[in-house]
């Protein structure tokens, strides 16, 4: 197997990461592995991972799906002995491998560009903004221009925005992500196999494992085999994950029993009211341990990291606020806020998800499942020609 | 009771290798030297080591004529179970100010014959064999202990008085108190040594709680003839370990403990202590986990590939946790950096941690004398003046000046007494001719 | 060397117990269970030669606590080896081999 070695690849993945990372510290000692809860046998991490960097084997990595099975405990970092972050050094390659994955490239414009990732925002944003406004100058009676006298005097959101146009806008949101993401996954999978071709797999591996998609997708349960004081974070993230599942299924599946056009209230709320308490509170909590840099992984803050926070918060904020001015009965400030709602929203899921930190939620599971299929091929007992080196001092 | 006279050439501070041997060169040059030791024996680390690497000679056999030399010389003035309080400058020379601690006899008198140790009815962890074995609450520091005077140790006496009965030289003393003693000296040799990393440095070696998680101090004092076991056996349940391993590099090079720099000396006396593992106990396996082995002075290399000849396993990898078993077993997770990568956990009856080496005294308190980074005494010239230090007229040597092996400590100890001798001459320092007895 | 003998006062160790303020706590609870327990090892012993996990078990100690009590015994002569068995060396009090 030949590889091509790229000796800007330390340097490129530093742009990659915010805490001065200095791949070339590394004297490859293995206490970073040897720290590490989640590595196992030959699945082994980070010192790998190093080395591969510091040697400029670009495709290793690419073909490495350690990276997420890595959810920053950060204990490599503060046992290493020379102090080379090995836990940054796995941040900064799942943004890079983010990108790598991404055809498009958008995912590294955004990544490296804070105009771009800014520029794009807005651009959705205002595109938004266009749809509720324009309309009214073509005719047609949707957003700002179906507010009719009886409208304007109490709420009636089927008029300013149909369920039903919404909820086809969802489904095409919907199949916009789902294609993006697929694709991500597919390139992704392609890439680590393309580094394991040696290792046989059956048909009923993939079958027999794909639950695990499922398994790890919702719990991300291996983050628990991390020390104790990361049940937190893992908890934490668990709820935000079922915030952030309810309301996607809320709005994209049971859109037309959650958004009433009166003032009533409707049980379909209660699942709102726990997402948006869970969403929020989540948010905010991880929000503080970023900015109190609590633990390794809050102690470097990317733009995207903080991106993924705000932007997750304020779409709960003016989602919950939509809603009460909803129950006041209030609606000018419904209507304004509805608009702003989507305009932070649809940004968030068209540009952050497909191609931002929010990926993480495919890869992971992906890198999961990739790991138990290949588990499973050995555990069938497949013959496979282990090499083994030798060292020199042990032979007989 | 001897007396200290209020004047010497030099005073040198410590009496391992390193301190006796810039005794001895100085003395033999015809200079008086007050050589002040805090323990109740000189003799320092080496005299509690097994055998020394490479040659493999018995180090307290070797070791201990140059103790009886330097108790024995007639210019070296010894004072054991003495602290230094204050150095001062005072015109060509420094006024040291000396704190003896009591031993509650009179040390002229004892005989050294033990009888007290043997009538004491308590016994307690003893320092010497570093907790593993016992001692009571008087007694003889150990058996190669120069001066061979017994010692009480207050904090763990239960008064009862019987040593008082049966000592046959009727010497026990139970009313002195701490001795302040003042004198004047031209020149000062720091050689106090070493310590090694903190078992409990590393959180994930046990903190230092594991009874099977050794000090390679404790494995030296195992393996001794005159140890606390009397032959090699696990501290936690008596058994005989099969399986031993020793993690290299476990307190040093390793700046998440704030010991950066290499010790020097642990992959040597690892090796060391596992080629005579391999000699002690029968068909023993014993594996060292490392990241490099430097085995760089005279004769090392050859050292190592006799190991290696003899059985001696080495695998290239830092361990990272170590847990305890139920049965005292241990279990090692490390990476196989050598073979494929895998990371394993392997289990082990006895780990030894190879711990680095740590200066046992900070001098700048007491002689202005300044620390390099590494917290070992600083030589501004350290290229061409090794043993010179920050404040003119004092000098260091072995381990208190960096990490080294004996070889290395007894070198730079000759050259501290060369310069500290050279000093002296360039001061006009009129010798000791005038000095007077004051009473001790 | 300068050695001149000194008069010598005798005093008994009642002065030395007074300066430090009589045995702490601590040390007379470690004291008397290293009485107990060196009495529980000789029991054990008085059946027999044991091992050090043996001997743990019937005093009802841990085994590493066993050691050092034990080891203690034999640097004073009140124990000695006799053989060994799986591993294990086997001790006996000292009046029973001699
Ligand atoms: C486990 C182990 C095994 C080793 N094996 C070998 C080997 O096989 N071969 C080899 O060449 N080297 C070996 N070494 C290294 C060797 O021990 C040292 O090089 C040597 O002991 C250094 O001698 P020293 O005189 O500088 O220090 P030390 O031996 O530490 O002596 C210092 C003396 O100063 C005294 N002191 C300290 N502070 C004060 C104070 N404030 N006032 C008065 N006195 C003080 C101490 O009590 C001590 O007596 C080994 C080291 C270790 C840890
Ligand atoms: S990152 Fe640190 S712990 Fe990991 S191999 Fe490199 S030096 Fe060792
Ligand atoms: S008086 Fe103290 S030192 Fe003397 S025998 Fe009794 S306990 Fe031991």
């Amino acid at each position: 197997m030949e590889y091509r070695v790229n000796l800007a690849l330390p340097a490129e993945l530093n742009r990659f990461e915010e805490a001065g990372l200095n791949i070339a510290k590394c004297f490859n000692c293995g206490t970073c592995t040897a720290m590490c809860s989640l590595t196992e046998g030959e699945r082994s991490f980070p010192r790998r991972m190093i080395r591969y960097a510091q040697l400029g084997l670009e495709e290793r990595l690419l073909e490495s799906a350690e990276p997420w099975l890595c959810y920053y405990c950060g204990e490599c970092s503060k046992t290493c002995p020379r102090e080379a972050q090995p836990g940054e050094l796995m941040m900064a390659l799942r943004r890079w491998l983010t990108t790598k994955y991404d055809f498009t490239g958008l995912s590294r414009r955004l990544y490296l560009s804070h105009a771009w990732e800014a520029g794009l925002l807005a651009g959705v944003a205002l595109l938004v903004l266009a749809l509720f406004l324009l309309p009214g100058w073509l005719g047609v009676p949707f957003g700002f221009a179906a507010i009719t006298p009886e409208a304007a005097e109490h709420v009636r959101l089927d008029l300013f925005a149909p369920r039903h146009v919404i909820h086809i806008a969802d489904w095409v949101l919907a199949a916009f992500l789902l294609v993006f993401l697929g694709v991500n996954a597919i390139r992704m999978i392609y890439y680590v196999r393309r580094g394991h071709r040696d290792r046989q797999t059956r048909l009923s591996d993939w079958l027999g494992q794909a639950h695990q998609l499922i398994v790890h997708g919702v719990t991300q349960k291996h983050w628990r085999g991390c020390e104790k004081e990361e049940r937190r974070r893992w908890l934490f993230h668990v709820l935000l994950v079922s915030g952030y599942a309810t309301m996607f299924l809320l709005v994209v599946v049971f859109l037309g029993s959650f958004q009433r056009d009166d003032a009533d209230f409707h049980w379909t709320a209660l699942f709102g009211y726990y997402a948006t308490a869970t969403l929020m509170g989540v948010t905010l909590a991880f929000m503080r341990d970023r900015v109190k840099k609590r633990a390794e992984i809050s102690k470097y803050s990317h733009v995207t990291d903080w991106m993924f926070l705000v932007l997750l918060f304020l779409t709960s904020l003016s989602g919950i606020l939509l809603h009460l001015a909803r129950l006041l009965d209030l609606p000018w400030p419904t209507y304004v806020l509805y608009v702003v709602h989507l305009m932070i929203a649809v940004p968030m899921l068209v540009v952050e998800v497909p191609f931002g930190k929010w990926l993480h939620l495919v890869f992971r599971p992906v890198s999961e499942y990739l790991t138990a299929v290949a588990h499973a091929s050995e555990s069938r007992g497949v013959q496979k020609a282990t090499v083994r080196v030798v060292p020199a001092t042990q032979r007989p | 009771m001897p007396y200290i006279h209020d004047r010497y050439d030099a005073l040198v501070i410590g009496g391992g290798i390193a301190g006796m041997q810039a005794a001895l060169d100085l003395g033999e040059q015809g200079f008086d030297v007050l050589l002040v030791e805090k323990g109740p024996s000189i003799g320092g680390v080496m005299v509690g080591l097994n055998k020394v690497f490479p040659t493999l000679d018995c180090s307290s056999c070797i070791c201990t004529p140059r103790m009886a030399e330097s108790a024995h010389h007639p210019r070296i003035r010894l004072q054991t179970y003495t602290e230094v309080q204050a150095v001062r400058r005072d015109g060509a020379g420094f006024a040291v100010e000396l704190l003896k601690k009591p031993r509650y006899l009179d040390e002229t008198a004892c005989i050294g014959c033990g009888e007290c140790e043997l009538a004491c009815p308590i016994e307690v962890p003893h320092e010497f064999d570093y907790g593993l074995g016992a001692r009571r609450a008087i007694y003889i520091p150990h058996g190669n202990a120069i001066p061979q005077k017994a010692v009480l140790s207050v904090e763990d006496c239960v008064f009862c008085g019987k040593c008082e009965k049966v000592c046959p030289a009727d010497c026990m003393d139970f009313t002195q108190l701490p001795e302040r003693v003042t004198t004047m000296v031209g020149a000062v040799i720091v050689a106090t040594g070493l310590e090694i990393t903190p078992m409990d440095a590393k959180p994930h070696y046990g903190r230092g709680l594991i009874p099977n998680v050794m000090s390679p101090l404790a494995m030296e004092r195992i393996q001794s003839s005159n140890g606390p076991y009397g032959r090699v056996l696990r501290p936690a349940d008596g058994k005989v370990p099969r399986s031993i391993a020793y993690v290299q590099c476990a307190g040093s090079r390793d700046r998440s403990i704030g010991i950066p720099y290499c010790s020097r000396v642990c992959c040597m006396y690892a090796l060391k202590q596992a080629l005579l593992l391999r000699h002690y106990i029968h068909d023993v396996e014993v594996t060292l986990y490392y990241m490099d082995i430097r085995a760089f002075g005279k004769g090392y290399e050859q050292f190592y590939r006799r190991a290696l000849a003899e059985g001696v396993k080495v695998v290239k990898g830092k361990v990272g946790r170590i847990t305890e078993l139920e049965n005292y077993d241990l279990s090692l997770r490390v990476e196989l950096l050598d073979e494929d990568q895998r990371l394993v956990e392997r289990r082990h009856e006895l780990v030894v941690l190879s711990q680095g080496l740590i200066p046992a005294w900070h001098p700048s308190a007491i002689l202005g004398i300044e620390e390099a980074d590494d917290h070992f005494i600083k030589a501004p010239d350290l290229k061409v003046a090794p043993s010179v230090t920050t404040v003119a007229g004092t000098f260091a040597a072995g381990v208190a000046a960096g990490p080294k092996d004996i070889p290395d400590a007894i070198v730079e100890a000759g050259d501290a007494a060369m310069a500290a001798a050279n000093y002296l001459a360039a001061m006009g320092w009129n010798g000791t001719a005038a000095r007077v007895p004051v009473p001790a | 060397m300068d050695e001149q003998p000194t008069p010598r006062p005798q005093r008994p160790i009642e002065i030395l117990r007074a300066r430090h303020g009589g045995i702490s706590k601590e040390l007379k609870e470690y004291f008397n269970e290293r009485q107990r327990l060196k009495k529980a090892i000789r029991a054990a012993l008085a059946e027999g030669p044991r091992s050090v996990p043996e001997i743990a078990r019937a005093c009802g100690i841990p085994p590493p606590k066993a050691m050092w009590h034990v080891m203690a015994m034999r640097r004073y002569g009140e124990v000695v080896e006799a053989g060994e068995r799986d591993d294990y060396v086997l001790y006996a009090l000292k009046s029973k081999g001699a």
